[in-house]
């Protein structure tokens, strides 16, 4: 076990003027990029294939597996997208990457439109991070400047226009498909799979989207090699992982970790300063708002996603997620907690197919009123049955076009599962037994 | 051969067809509600998952974007499949208005029929429902929200078939719903077809909301009579009244589609001026007739002016708003009856020409249904059909004393010269359905009945020859123009011997090169082209 951080894509975090290039190639950065044009993309794709690196947005699939399924001799344009649209509440990791280095990830956007070969790279930013936009123009401007983008890269022969595009203030533009058409500057609504992807992505063209941590990872695996990745984190799940940890702890905040060195407990109560005096844990969302809440007695479990039901297929019944943990201390209403999960899906929902359109605001209008002292007997039935029409609990069987539908529905059966008790105490009072509400008109 | 299963039948794959087609054509109704086979499938209803195992993998998938392929093992009926068809109706159901009693859909509703069907039986919604606007989103069309269930149908229809693009989906989740852009209605002639693919009450047709509840409507298939393409539609209509008019699916000629000219141009049928009765003598001295008399009257007036003033003197004009059939008789009346080897036939072609749209539909320019039909009978018959303008000089150079005038459509307009020459002649001859400028000028006048009223069959524009069926009687003592020319041919001694316009046809086949082995029988389903199309 180790509760030291293992820092790899942060660990530049402190350099002053990072952003500039000068800074940035002084401090070892596109080395990587050098060494991946000198060998084949196939080699590239090789490579980050065999360091095990899986996607950080959440579903942690191969990286290099994903990127074998571009075409290898394309007939047409061929894209990358980097998903730079984070908004799971609780997550702030990819914010912190694009603000403090954003080279790194150009570099590894680079490297990974290199590898599959792609024709553009379009870099779609979270329009609330406008900041962020400005400065990866920026950084896009000097990297043309010193020839890492643009035509003949580096005498390689290889072409690659990257762009910035600015999300259009939608959760759901976050998701893959909903982000294809965001970026084609239709309606994020999320397309129906088969076609995947690298079939059919933006434009009609094979497209890869990768997340912003992930692509961080690919100029130092490049550098150091697939081993020198593997030597960290568990053995299905190598590599580091950054831990965003929020709510009621003392020091909250982005943790990079080793993965599967260190337990939940360490996480909260070490790192991130343990619960303010006088508090109690009550429950942690472990990774983003579509993960169910995990008891106290739970949280021993080690940090690895090889653990987790999802993705993992571990003992643990439950989602890994993003990283981006949650943390409630016992002055906490779980009901109001999961109502605040189900205002948020439900403000978010793009409304496209019906199950998530209707039977979103209808659970979060029960919690609502359970929350507000207007619950019944059969609203806790009701909430299950209606959550798993949309999906069954962590099973492969869902209603909706996108996993949008799973992720509302999720928290509401961990919640009751979980946190059974409180819905049911709420109902029997009348009331909030932990907080006063003015009287809300119905 | 390929197959997949089909709950539990193995079945030969049709290549390119889709799995709501495929099975439907195995009478397995998959339910549906944003598929629609003329348009693109999003899949968003989620009303037709089905369960599918193919390579290794089973899940719940929607049959609108799946394929039949090799293998494939398809459940309709699993548990699963009718939990998620329950759990729809019961999203589709619990925002909705449920205010059947007042809605036109009422009856042939999409969420009525599904959700007997499939739907569960009570609620258990107690929230507050969110509430849509009504909305006026242009000339024919309202919008009521509230009762949409956003399967996007119509906005596919404007983004796909007229290529218009005038809805659009506008906010979110719960809230989002299907409008207009500001100050843009949707005004475009395929607007109609909106509210015939809207499977619930939101899309609401102007001139036919609050009419007539669906249920009274009785229907007969027919073929649209308002331009030479020959769409193929629907009659709605109770107690000798249309109520309106839908498209029926033919893919050889109109697809799904009809345009609005076509939808809203029934009103003539129910006019105040249709002729109800024979009527003998010009303007003022007419009056009303038996049509025994007004057959002695139509024989001696011609017997007169030929006596008088030779057999050149009289003369026809054919109308393409008559069927081939009519077309066909009188053809043979004018030449074998009263020695003339030519027809008028006036033109209806608008100005504005042909007017096509992006998936290929297009509203024709004539504006008559049969003018190709007139065209090919009268050759077959060895009748030159010439354009009407000439038989119109005849009379203002005094050749012709008499005329056989053919209408059956819209009212014509004439101008001063033209109903000069009208007035000139000795006889007259109008057999129409309205009251029109040259029916004032008639000396006979012989009430036919519109293309609602009759049997028949329509040539189009590209030759393909269709069917259309009376849906009610014409009005009054008029009468099948076809019984009326079999009449007329009678008393001009020619021996007319048809049972029915079947018959009719069935003699066009032997006689007419173009229609050979054309009869009521081989033009069911989507109709037949004529056998010279694509010859030369």
């Amino acid at each position: 076990m180790s509760l030291e951080e293992k820092k790899v894509i942060t660990a530049l975090f402190g350099v002053e003027n990072l952003q500039d290039i000068d800074v940035y190639k002084s401090n070892g950065g596109y080395q990587g990029l050098e060494k991946a044009l000198k060998v084949s993309p196939d080699d590239v794709v090789k490579t980050v294939q065999d360091s095990g690196l899986a996607g950080r947005g959440g579903a942690w699939f191969n990286t290099g597996m994903k990127w074998s399924f571009m075409p290898k001799e394309p007939q047409g344009p061929s894209y990358l997208c980097v998903n730079a649209d984070e908004s799971e509440p609780g997550t702030f990791k990819d914010r912190q990457l694009l603000e403090k280095n954003p080279h790194q990830l150009l570099e590894g956007a680079i490297i990974g439109s290199y590898a599959i070969r792609a024709s553009a790279c379009y870099i779609y930013i979270r329009g609330e991070m406008m900041a962020e936009l400005f400065q990866m123009n920026a950084c896009i401007e000097q990297a043309r400047k010193a020839g890492y983008i643009g035509k003949n890269i580096l005498g390689s022969g290889y072409d690659l226009e990257v762009y910035t595009h600015p999300g259009a203030g939608a959760y759901i533009c976050g998701e893959e498909t909903g982000l294809m058409q965001s970026l084609e500057g239709k309606r994020a609504e999320p397309r129906v799979k088969p076609p995947f992807p690298a079939q059919r992505g933006i434009f009609a063209s094979p497209t890869t989207i990768n997340n912003v941590q992930t692509l961080s990872y690919v100029p130092h695996i490049i550098n150091n090699g697939p081993e020198w990745f593997k030597e960290m984190g568990s053995e299905k799940y190598p590599g580091t992982f950054i831990f965003c940890i929020s709510g009621q702890v003392k020091n909250p905040g982005l943790f990079e970790m080793d993965i599967g060195k260190q337990t939940m407990r360490d996480l909260i109560f070490e790192k991130a300063g343990g619960l303010h005096d006088g508090r109690e844990l009550k429950a942690v969302i472990p990774g983003g708002a579509s993960t169910s809440p995990m008891t106290p007695d739970e949280i021993d479990i080690v940090m690895d996603p090889a653990n987790f039901l999802l993705p993992g297929r571990g003992e643990y019944k439950g989602m890994f997620g993003t990283g981006g943990i949650i943390v409630l201390d016992d002055t906490a209403c779980m009901v109001d907690a999961l109502l605040n999960l189900l205002n948020f899906f439900a403000h978010e929902s793009c409304g496209q197919c019906t199950p998530c359109r209707e039977g979103c605001p209808w659970t979060r209008d029960i919690v609502w009123r359970i929350e507000h002292g207007q619950g019944k007997p059969g609203d806790i039935e009701a909430l299950l049955e209606v959550a798993d029409n949309v999906a069954g609990y962590l099973s492969p069987r869902y209603s909706t076009i996108c996993l949008f539908g799973p992720a509302f529905s999720y928290p509401i059966h961990g919640f009751l599962e979980k946190f059974r008790g409180e819905f049911e105490a709420h109902i029997e009072q009348g009331r909030c037994p932990l907080h006063q509400h003015a009287a809300a008109a119905v | 051969m390929a197959t997949f299963t089909l709950d539990g039948k193995e079945i030969e794959i049709t290549e390119g067809q889709g799995l709501i087609q495929a099975a439907q054509d195995q009478d397995v109704h998959i339910p549906h509600y944003c598929y629609h086979p003329g348009l693109t499938a999003p899949a968003n209803c989620r009303m037709c998952l089905v369960e599918i195992e193919s390579g290794g993998r089973k899940g719940l998938v929607p049959a609108c974007t799946s394929r039949p392929s090799e293998g494939m093992v398809v459940d309709t009926q699993s548990e699963v499949v009718k939990k998620n068809q329950e759990a729809v109706m019961e999203f589709l159901l619990i925002n909705h208005p449920l205010d059947c009693p007042i809605c036109d859909q009422s009856g042939e509703c999409g969420l009525q029929d599904y959700s007997f069907t499939y739907g569960p039986e009570s609620s258990r919604f107690f929230e507050k429902k969110s509430v849509q606007p009504k909305k006026d989103i242009g000339k024919n069309t309202l919008l009521y929200s509230d009762r949409c269930i956003r399967c996007t149908r119509c906005i596919r229809f404007c983004d796909e078939i007229s290529g218009t693009s005038e809805l659009g989906y506008f906010n979110r989740g719960v809230h989002n719903e299907v409008d207009i852009f500001p100050g843009v209605p949707m005004d475009n002639r395929l607007s109609g077809n909106t509210v015939d693919i809207c499977p619930v009450g939101a899309l609401l047709d102007k001139e036919f909301l609050f009419k007539q509840r669906v249920w009274f409507l009785k229907e007969q298939e027919t073929i649209c009579p308002g331009c030479s393409a020959g769409c193929n539609i629907t009659v709605s209509h109770n107690k000798d009244r249309i109520y309106r008019l839908t498209p029926r699916e033919n893919l050889d000629v109109n697809d799904y589609w009809m345009c609005d000219d076509g939808r809203h141009g029934w009103g003539y049928v129910h006019r105040d001026d249709r002729l109800n009765f024979p009527e003998i003598g010009r303007q003022s001295e007419g009056a009303l007739a038996l049509w025994t008399a007004a057959m002695d009257a139509l024989r001696d007036g011609f017997a007169k002016v030929r006596e008088t003033h030779g057999d050149g003197s009289v003369a026809g004009i054919a109308s393409g708003h008559l069927t081939n059939e009519e077309n066909y008789l009188f053809g043979r009346l004018m030449k074998e009856g009263l020695g003339v080897g030519q027809v008028g036939l006036a033109s209806a072609t608008s100005s504005e020409g042909d007017v096509g749209f992006k998936s290929g539909f297009t509203i024709r320019a004539d504006k008559s249904p049969n003018a190709r039909g007139v065209h090919e009978v009268m050759g077959g018959l060895g009748v030159a059909v010439v354009d009407a303008s000439e038989i119109w000089k005849g009379i203002q150079e005094g050749r012709i004393k008499a005329l056989y005038l053919l209408g059956g459509g819209f009212s014509p307009e004439y101008s001063e010269a033209e109903r000069a020459a009208l007035r000139s002649l000795e006889f007259l001859v109008v057999q129409d359905i309205l009251r029109t400028e040259a029916a004032e000028e008639a000396d006979l006048i012989l009430p036919g009945a519109s293309a609602f009223e009759k049997d028949g069959t329509f040539t189009n524009v590209d030759g393909r020859v269709q069917r259309i069926r009376p849906a009610f009687r014409s009005p009054g003592d008029s009468k099948p123009d076809w019984e009326i020319l079999k009449e007329a041919g009678s008393a001009l001694g020619i021996a007319f011997d048809y049972s029915d316009a079947s018959s009719v046809l069935d003699d066009i086949a032997v006689q007419v090169k173009a229609f050979e082995g054309l009869s009521y029988d081989s033009i069911a389903g989507n109709g037949q082209l004529l056998a010279t199309v694509g010859e030369g």
